[in-house]
């Protein structure tokens, strides 16, 4: 068996002569010997000699043409910025000092988000993207709880959120009541621009 | 005599072509690319198993190498450097086509394939010779991890020596060594299983 092992380990330095007299002869003995080895020997030198026949693959016509209208081009283009060469143990600190930040930012993020839209873990279908901060948030002089925001609705249900304001651009998936009164009291929404209050 | 010219450029050596394009002669450049061409596109061809994405490959290759001919350097063998630019560039299509998602069996068209099989109990000989077709192989070495897939490509099918393998991949001389046989008795492996299942 552990002959075997170290035959099958030495096949391709044997086709590639890369073998010792020595080993060679052993080698040769063992292959005489065994015949599962001669087997597998055999149908690795009938691969290597067919994949060293094997058809060469060619460029189209069109080839030297492409080429040659991407270097016109890239000789109009003018050359990008090279990045400077950074030692190894600068590019990991710098790497290390991104996920430390991209980790915080993470957290916060999470945290802020779940305590806005103070979310319950089976409320994981309703899926909210802000695109940015609204200009219409009310100071908080006005009102401590209240906030409008505006956001791209994924799939959202609106009897989801309680105090839906004004919608806009909206694609509907379902409706269940008539779409004429705005906002339509509930629907599921493929995307929508929404302000919504909390 | 622009022809004769090139002729004569032609028999020079890589390093020599390279030396002349960095000096700012593009007929050099030329040489260069007829050269290189198909070798390239074979190379990454047997890599990826398409051959628009292989020329795009070989294409980007030369692209990089009109942008950065001064990045060279005579320490190493001016093929070998054309390899790893190709070779880096295939493995990023590769990373490409996974994230896409786009990588199938029937995406590369095998599948849709009719083989013609051999009945396996006559000898060893006649079955593997059976096998041995192009696209079994093309197939088989699709299978193959990268690390496996780049050697058994350098060393059996672009005809590199060992040492030049190890150069384009940046491993010892050892880890080729054992890599080719690894690869070459996987890519068997392979070869058997697909031959199974097309006769199951």
């Amino acid at each position: 068996m552990a002959e075997c092992y170290n035959f099958s380990k030495k096949i391709s330095q044997y086709l590639d002569n890369e073998l010792s007299k020595a080993e060679k002869i052993q080698f040769e003995r063992h292959r005489e010997e065994c015949l599962s080895c001669r087997k597998k020997f055999s149908e690795i030198q009938t691969l290597v000699n067919y994949m060293h026949k094997m058809p060469a693959k060619k460029t189209s016509e069109s080839f030297n043409v492409v080429l040659r209208s991407r270097l016109r081009k890239e000789l109009k283009t003018p050359h990008k910025l090279s990045i400077p060469v950074i030692r190894p143990v600068w590019q990991l600190a710098t790497l290390c000092l991104i996920a430390c930040i991209s980790v915080y930012t993470g957290m916060f993020i999470d945290r802020k988000f779940i305590r806005t839209f103070n979310l319950k873990p089976d409320r994981t279908s309703v899926y909210l993207r802000p695109i940015r901060q609204a200009s219409l948030d009310i100071p908080k002089s006005d009102s401590k709880h209240f906030k409008m925001k505006n956001y791209v609705m994924d799939e959202l249900k609106l009897s989801d959120i309680a105090n839906m304001g004004r919608l806009s651009n909206y694609n509907t998936l379902q409706t269940t009541d008539s779409l004429n009164s705005n906002p339509p009291n509930t629907a599921t929404f493929q995307t929508a621009n929404a302000i919504v209050r909390f | 005599m622009v022809k004769k010219e090139y002729r004569k450029k032609d028999s020079d050596s890589d390093e020599e072509l390279i030396q002349n394009f960095q000096q700012g002669d593009l007929a050099a450049f030329d040489v260069i690319v007829r050269k290189y061409k198909d070798q390239l596109l074979n190379f990454a061809f047997r890599f990826l198993g398409n051959q628009e994405e292989a020329e795009d490959v070989v294409q980007e290759t030369f692209l990089r190498l009109y942008r950065n001919k001064h990045a060279y350097r005579k320490i190493a063998k001016f093929s070998t450097w054309l390899y790893t630019i190709a070779g880096n560039l295939a493995k990023t299509e590769l990373r490409k086509r996974k994230r896409r998602r786009l990588v199938s069996i029937s995406d590369l068209g095998y599948e849709e394939k009719e083989y013609e099989i051999e009945d396996t109990s006559t000898d060893t000989e006649r079955a593997v010779d059976s096998v041995l077709k192009e696209e079994f192989i093309q197939h088989a070495i699709s299978g193959l991890s990268n690390r496996f897939r780049e050697v058994i490509i350098l060393r059996d099918i672009q005809g590199l020596s060992y040492e030049e393998v190890g150069e384009i991949l940046k491993i010892p001389l050892g880890t080729v060594k054992s890599r080719v046989n690894r690869a070459r008795l996987k890519l068997q492996d392979k070869l058997k299983d697909i031959k199974q299942n097309k006769t199951d």
